[in-house]
């Protein structure tokens, strides 16, 4: 990288960083709101319905690596994990996890034990509760299966890297009648669910679950500056494409 | 504070691969790469420990009272008999002891494959049931154009240079909107960085 694209993805970090500590300290001040994504409404009264019916929800993970691309929606469906969790407290069945990963699958059992270690979970863990589905596409997607066909799963959030291969899981999901939201990070899997009759994360979407889910004040704050500076690089794009047909070039 | 120790060890080892990244001082990129090459050994322990629990959780499924998983028991097998055979012929980097493995994976991917093509086209045809009002249309609409366009039936009868230049900006389209939803995956990236920079974020227990 020259230095100037190393000084524009510094100002772009420390940008970030005071648009989360400003919407952070707003949002002490009176919660802050957002347009509505009905797919993250219903998630939020599935969590409610899974407590009372007595059915389990179920987080996919994907199967992307922990250090790559893939970590930031892996990290989402940690914090998403831990808040179901949180509010399982009484539930029959506690929600349980599938990754791709071994990272992936060491913080979801290390989420989920530290819930039963705080009481959110009364059930005995064990290693069915979170584990490694498969470490390929396909071996994945035919690895959560079993979760739909025979572990009472009412709702599953399919997150992190799934490509067409969410095709395999929508349909065995639709078969056995269990709510799915989609949040995959993969465009191709995004635009295979959409052809589907599932609840569907588009793009960014996917990391505001835990804001919706009313995780912390931070995950509104840094949803609000994604928001921001999505705007802000919009408004530079616009500039930057007028000046270039203008003809003048800054870069 | 929950896990003050592992937050503080996360906050720095975060900041130090951070600034490595845009700042190219020797030192820092030197402790940089120390940091990486220790996540990524670790990261092959952690699947070591992911396999194992695979197959507990399949001894475990095979020993539930309530309805066992029969299938488990090929799971086991397998996986021991793929063990075995690794260990005997040398382990995972002998061509022989891939081309075996090969030969087990390339034909269950290859049906699943065809499986999915079927499932993708049923899809398709059922596109009206996602009931996502006149993007429904849209979707159709563009999946058939450009499946022509990119098919190149236009490109080779078509010499006329304002259908060519519309056709450029057609096919271009599917960039830019990739490229929209790219942009804002990387935002929500930068974003869940920080959150674990600023010790907000914390994926590890207390």
């Amino acid at each position: 990288m020259t230095s100037l694209e190393n000084l524009v993805g510094l100002m772009v970090v420390f940008l970030t960083a005071a648009f989360m500590v400003v919407f952070a300290l707003q949002d002490r001040k009176q919660n802050l709101s957002f347009r509505r994504i009905p797919a993250l409404e219903k998630l939020d009264r599935a969590v409610g319905i899974a407590v009372e019916d007595g059915s389990r929800l179920h987080i996919s993970f994907g199967w992307g690596e922990f250090l790559g691309f893939h970590g930031a929606s892996i990290l989402t469906n940690t914090a998403l994990l831990e808040e179901i969790s949180k509010r399982s407290v009484g539930s029959d069945r506690p929600p349980a996890a599938t990754s791709g990963n071994g990272t992936s699958t060491l913080l979801a059992v290390d989420v989920l034990q530290s819930a039963n270690r705080h009481g959110y979970i009364n059930e005995r863990m064990d290693s069915r509760r979170g584990r490694l589905a498969g470490v390929t596409a396909m071996s994945y997607a035919v690895g959560v299966l079993p979760a739909l066909h025979r572990e009472n799963t009412s709702t599953m959030v399919l997150g992190g890297a799934l490509g067409a291969e969410i095709r395999l899981i929508l349909d065995a999901a639709e078969d056995e009648q269990v709510q799915v939201v989609a949040a995959s990070d993969s465009l191709t899997g995004q635009s295979v669910a959409f052809s589907s009759p599932v609840e569907l994360l588009i793009g960014e979407e996917i990391f505001a679950v835990p804001a919706y889910l009313h995780a912390g004040g931070m995950y509104s704050a840094s949803l609000l500056a994604e928001d921001s500076l999505r705007w802000l690089l919009i408004a530079i794009i616009l500039l930057g494409a007028t000046l270039r047909s203008i003809g003048l070039q800054i870069l | 504070m929950k896990a003050p120790i592992a937050t503080l060890i996360a906050i720095l080892s975060g900041l130090i691969v951070l600034l490595a990244y845009f700042l190219p001082i020797p030192a820092l990129m030197g402790i940089s790469q120390l940091i990486i090459n220790w996540a990524v050994s670790l990261s092959g322990v952690a699947m070591l420990v992911a396999i194992i629990s695979l197959v507990a959780s399949h001894w475990q499924k095979l020993q539930q009272k309530r309805n066992p998983e029969r299938y488990s028991i090929l799971v086991i097998f397998g996986f021991f008999l793929t063990l075995l055979f690794g260990v005997v012929m040398g382990g995972p980097g002998n061509p022989e002891f891939q081309k075996v493995v090969t030969q087990f994976i390339l034909p269950v991917e290859a049906g699943l494959l065809g499986a999915l093509a079927a499932g993708l086209i049923y899809a398709g045809m059922r596109l009206y049931r996602a009931n996502r009002g006149w993007m429904t249309l849209v979707f159709g609409i563009s999946t058939v154009l450009f499946l022509l366009l990119y098919s190149g039936i236009f490109t080779s009868s078509l010499d006329i240079p304002i259908i060519k230049e519309g056709l450029g900006i057609l096919q271009r389209l599917p960039d830019a909107g990739g490229r929209g939803i790219v942009i804002g995956l990387a935002l929500g990236t930068i974003a869940a960085g920080l959150r674990i920079l600023l010790g907000v974020d914390r994926p590890y227990s207390s």
